[in-house]
């Protein structure tokens, strides 16, 4: 009977209880909607490295021998250990695509997926090629491909088309957000493909870890084998592609965990707010069902149901629609920058975690909300009760308040009498607006990074790569037909204390085709002396200006010291930067590893010695491709932005209007205007939308930064919200509030004088 | 002249399929400054008069002329006028705005009238001086009803129309409101028509409307009435 006595009170609410509803639904939405993309992401890819058998170390040094192999072996702990030789070789089709080609002895450890064609296998004669790459470039089964490996030309059939858990974020270095699968990719052969008699030099070792012997000191115990020459042991969580998945993943996490906060928020204040109000005007009935008999803790039980029942079948709800709405979205846009063979939703326990949240909110909110009525003995609850003593406010000592009109004065009172709903209000435009500069701003400032990266940072047009082996006549020439900056790159490693890191290394000559800022922005020349670092490297090692840092460059044995002298600011490729000058007083060799230039790639011609020529357009290019992407993330933030605004205010406006009916009917009598009413009412929503929207917009910067953040540590993003997002996000906000607003003071008209003023409520 | 004139005036609800008459046909007349008494049982009607005199509810048939002018001819905004106008309302249960004090519950009706009595005259009138800054909820009853009867002739109306006035009073309480009111009508000249059920309140009056199911069932002038404070309750 009581069920049906809540099911009918529902509907008498609706519109209350449907906006409690939908705040209910959609904080699990997108919290459980979000948790089943990333935590699909980690299952599949964590069965993907399981599959595959992605090594958990990588060890990179030069011509690693049988001896070297059999050594590791030894440790214990050691499953399986395998040679490889990787190196970038590039091929001779438009635009110069660097293929990443490794050449196994065995295939044990990190092995590849085939996608189509045959199975890889060390007896088989042929190359197998990254899927996405041949996909890009028109590659098929069967086509010859041409590469180099140390000045010796090889030709080689396609034999299948391959993923690689090595290359789940498939690009040249980490310097690179989005993948261009059109300028780089992956190959696979095996060392028998290669002509008789040919000392392959090895460079990598890949180590499996042995599942059932634990052996803690595994990763110094490698490098004790080969402390004696240069090399270094990388980690899965050193692993380029496995980091920069993992931070992925993060980033998600922490995103999802943002929205249901604000929602349940907003689903508790609702249902507080309309819980008092219904209990209130059930004071009545209940008197009566304790004069019947009932128990306070049945009537307790029946009036936290409503919470519990909302909350629980619109978190069921949730529940099931956010892992089918939100993940395909946030996988259209994963795809473009992540290759995984299987894209797919799992629950995470943490969803039904929300649930029980949202019960909880609901519930508990319902349980404060009539806890006072049930305190009053059956006779009092049955008499009408006192008005609400209004209060004179500390404002109203001062002269000013003499000052303000009637309707100011009467609505200064009412927010304060009802605090709650003011400050839910408050907190439901904040959201709206939070919201809505987060989405505008994600957007700003990721399109920001690449006006930052390309538009005032790299102001160069093309960039001339070249080959390694150049003779010293080739580069005369190249030096004597294109002018620009010369740079040479290099990887490095960077250790401070004992921190260490890998980086990029970037020593420049004279020259304006490369920009460096500081933490304000402003222009900064590397030192004659001494290194500039990363800002974002600093802060990963520790260091600041005036410290002393070591690095070496890959391959190199000795440590070099250097001094901090300068911090500039770079979206991506975190390191180091230091003036040729700088770098040849330390005794290291200046070698030029590129040109860049104003000149466009099109003028340029491939002579000898270049090993590629890239074009600053396409870098713009894949950059926007993964805005595009990020286009609907933007819409999902808006559209929960609309409708948590409106939900609320809407909600409230009810609220307030049933609220006050009575005193609006007595404007109503003593002969005011329905537009001077309504003029009235717009007046306070105005005030706390204005109140919503300052509060709001800095939480939303701060949203937009905390995201930043938890990009990975490769990525340095400054948030940068233009003008006009702030704008809209205020307007939108702004008008929001008054269609709101508006629609809900056409009621005035329909306000029953007679029977509102009648009786006692 | 009268001042009211209902003239063969009807109001007819719609329940569902049932019509229900609440005023049936109805002619009567009320001259300036009379103090009036419209008395019936609860459901004759009587109510449904005053709120159609008032202006808050549309007759279903019939004319009723305030100074010479028909206000079931008004629209909405007409009405609205005419209630700011002309009428003042006191009610059964005051509804004063419980966030505003007495004084700026009276001082209200200046944000919508121009010549309006001053706010503190009126209230020193109904004998509320020291209590302009109180909320609704820190005075009596008979306090609260006093401001609204403050708040009803600050705007200084031909017309002041009260619903069961003592109706949520005690009986000596009842009796300063009425004879408030009562002094309204002989000093300043205010016609007051009060709704009651209360008989005990005819000899006081002008003019007795006797109401019973939606008709008038007697109507009697009193030549000499006697005093609220006079009366037998």
């Amino acid at each position: 009977m009581l069920l049906r006595k809540m099911l009918r009170d529902m509907k008498a609410k609706k519109a209350q209880f449907i906006s409690i509803f939908l705040m209910a639904i959609l904080g699990v939405l997108i919290y459980s909607g979000m948790n089943a993309e990333w935590y699909g992401m980690r299952q599949e890819v964590d069965k993907y490295y399981k599959d595959m058998r992605l090594a958990d170390y990588w060890v990179k040094s030069n011509n690693f021998t049988k001896a070297d192999v059999d050594k590791v072996k030894n440790i214990s702990g050691v499953k399986s250990v395998a040679r490889r030789l990787t190196f970038d070789s590039s091929l001779d089709m438009k635009d110069d695509p660097t293929l990443r080609i490794n050449i196994v002895e065995s295939n044990i450890i990190s092995l590849p997926l085939l996608v189509n064609g045959e199975g890889f296998e060390i007896s088989k004669d042929g190359i197998w090629l990254d899927d996405s790459f041949a996909n890009a470039r028109g590659l098929r089964i069967g086509d010859k491909l041409k590469f180099e490996l140390n000045g010796l030309k090889l030709e080689k059939n396609i034999l299948g088309l391959i993923m690689h858990p090595e290359y789940v974020h498939n690009v040249e270095d980490n310097s690179v957000l989005v993948p261009n699968h059109k300028t780089f990719g992956f190959a696979f052969l095996s060392s028998a493909a290669l002509p008789q008699g040919i000392q392959i030099p090895y460079n990598q070792l890949l180590i499996e870890k042995d599942d059932k012997i634990i052996n803690e000191n595994l990763k110094s115990q490698i490098e004790d084998i080969f402390s004696d020459r240069y090399s270094i042991v990388i980690g899965r969580d050193m692993q380029p592609s496995v980091v920069a998945f993992d931070t992925e993943i993060e980033q998600n996490k922490a995103m999802g965990g943002v929205f249901p906060v604000v929602f349940f928020l907003i689903a508790a204040l609702a249902m507080l707010t309309t819980m008092t109000r219904m209990t209130n005007n059930q004071r009545t009935q209940i008197g009566i069902l304790k004069a019947l008999g009932f128990s306070k803790r049945k009537i307790l039980f029946h009036y936290i149901s409503y919470g519990v029942w909302i909350g629980f079948i619109g978190g069921i709800i949730g529940l099931i629609v956010g892992p089918l709405l939100i993940p395909p979205i946030l996988f259209t846009m994963q795809k473009t920058i992540y290759s995984l063979p299987n894209w797919s939703i799992a629950i995470a326990p943490a969803s039904f975690v929300s649930v029980i949240l949202s019960v909880l909110c609901c519930g508990a909110s319902s349980f404060f909300a009539c806890r006072q009525q049930m305190k009053e003995v059956p006779a009092s609850s049955l008499r009408p009760k006192p008005p609400k003593v209004g209060k004179h406010t500390r404002l109203e000592k001062s002269k000013l308040w003499h000052k303000f009109g009637f309707s100011v004065q009467w609505n200064i009172r009412d927010l304060i009498r009802s605090p709650i709903r003011s400050i839910m209000a408050v907190v439901g435009v904040m959201g709206c607006a939070a919201l809505l500069l987060f989405g505008l701003g994600l957007k700003d400032s990721i399109n920001g990074v690449s006006t930052w990266m390309y538009g005032d940072l790299n102001v160069y047009e093309s960039k001339i790569n070249l080959q390694k082996s150049i003779t010293d006549g080739e580069l005369k020439n190249i030096k004597n037909t294109y002018k620009g900056q010369w740079i040479q790159e290099s990887k490095v490693q960077i250790r401070y204390n004992s921190i260490s890191e890998s980086g990029a290394l970037t020593v420049l000559s004279e020259g304006d085709q490369i920009i460096y800022e500081n933490e304000n922005g402003q222009k900064i020349v590397m030192p004659k002396e001494g290194i500039g670092i990363s800002y974002k490297m600093a802060e990963v090692i520790k260091a600041k200006i005036g410290d002393t840092i070591e690095w070496r460059i890959m391959g190199s044995k000795d440590w070099v010291k250097s001094d901090i002298k300068a911090i500039y600011r770079t979206p991506m490729g975190q390191g180091i930067a230091m003036s040729e000058k700088a770098y040849t007083k330390i005794g290291q060799k200046y070698l030029e590893t590129a040109l860049l230039t104003s000149e466009k790639s099109s003028n340029i011609k491939k002579v000898a010695g270049i090993k590629s020529i890239q074009d600053k357009n396409q870098l713009i290019d894949s950059f926007n491709d993964l805005l595009e992407s990020m286009q609907m993330i933007v819409v999902i933030l808006i559209i929960a932005a609309f409708v948590l605004g409106s939900v609320v205010l809407y909600n409230l406006g009810v609220l307030s209007f049933t609220e006050r009916n009575r005193e609006l009917a007595t404007l109503k009598v003593l002969g005011f205007f329905s537009k001077q009413i309504r003029v009235l009412l717009l007046q306070q929503n105005i005030w706390l939308t204005i109140v919503g929207i300052i509060g709001g917009l800095p939480f939303g910067f701060i949203l937009v930064r905390f995201m930043l953040s938890t990009m990975s540590k490769e990525t340095d993003m400054i948030a940068q919200i233009t003008p006009i997002s702030w704008a809209l996000s205020i307007a939108a906000t702004f008008l929001l509030s008054m269609v709101v607003s508006l629609f809900l003071s056409m009621k005035v008209k329909h306000i029953d004088m007679v029977s509102s003023l009648k009786s006692v409520e | 002249m009268s001042l009211i004139n209902f003239e063969k005036v009807s109001k007819v609800y719609d329940v569902g399929a049932v019509k229900f008459k609440a005023v049936d046909g109805i002619s009567f007349e009320i001259d300036k400054g009379e103090f009036v008494v419209i008395l019936g049982p609860s459901g004759a009607g009587k109510s449904t008069v005053l709120n159609l005199l008032g202006g808050m509810d549309h007759a279903t048939e019939g004319s009723i002329y305030i100074d010479g002018v028909d206000i079931t001819k008004y629209d909405e905004n007409g009405l609205t006028a005419y209630r700011r106008d002309v009428i003042g309302f006191i009610f059964q249960f005051y509804n004063l705005i419980p966030s505003l004090t007495a004084y700026e519950n009276v001082a209200i009706t200046k944000e919508n009238k121009k010549d309006v009595l001053d706010p503190k005259t009126t209230l020193s009138l109904v004998g509320l001086k020291d209590h302009f800054d109180k909320f609704p909820a820190q005075l009596s009853g008979g306090e609260q009803q006093r401001v609204s009867i403050a708040r009803a002739i600050c705007k200084n109306p031909k017309l002041l129309l009260c619903d069961e006035p003592t109706g949520a009073l005690d009986s000596e309480t009842g009796v300063i409101i009425l004879s408030l009111l009562q002094k309204m009508s002989r000093e300043s000249g205010h016609t007051v028509v009060i709704v009651t059920h209360n008989s005990a309140l005819a000899p006081a009056a002008d003019r007795v409307i006797k109401m019973r199911s939606g008709k008038i069932s007697d109507q009697i002038i009193n030549k000499s009435p006697l005093a609220v404070e006079e009366v037998n309750w």
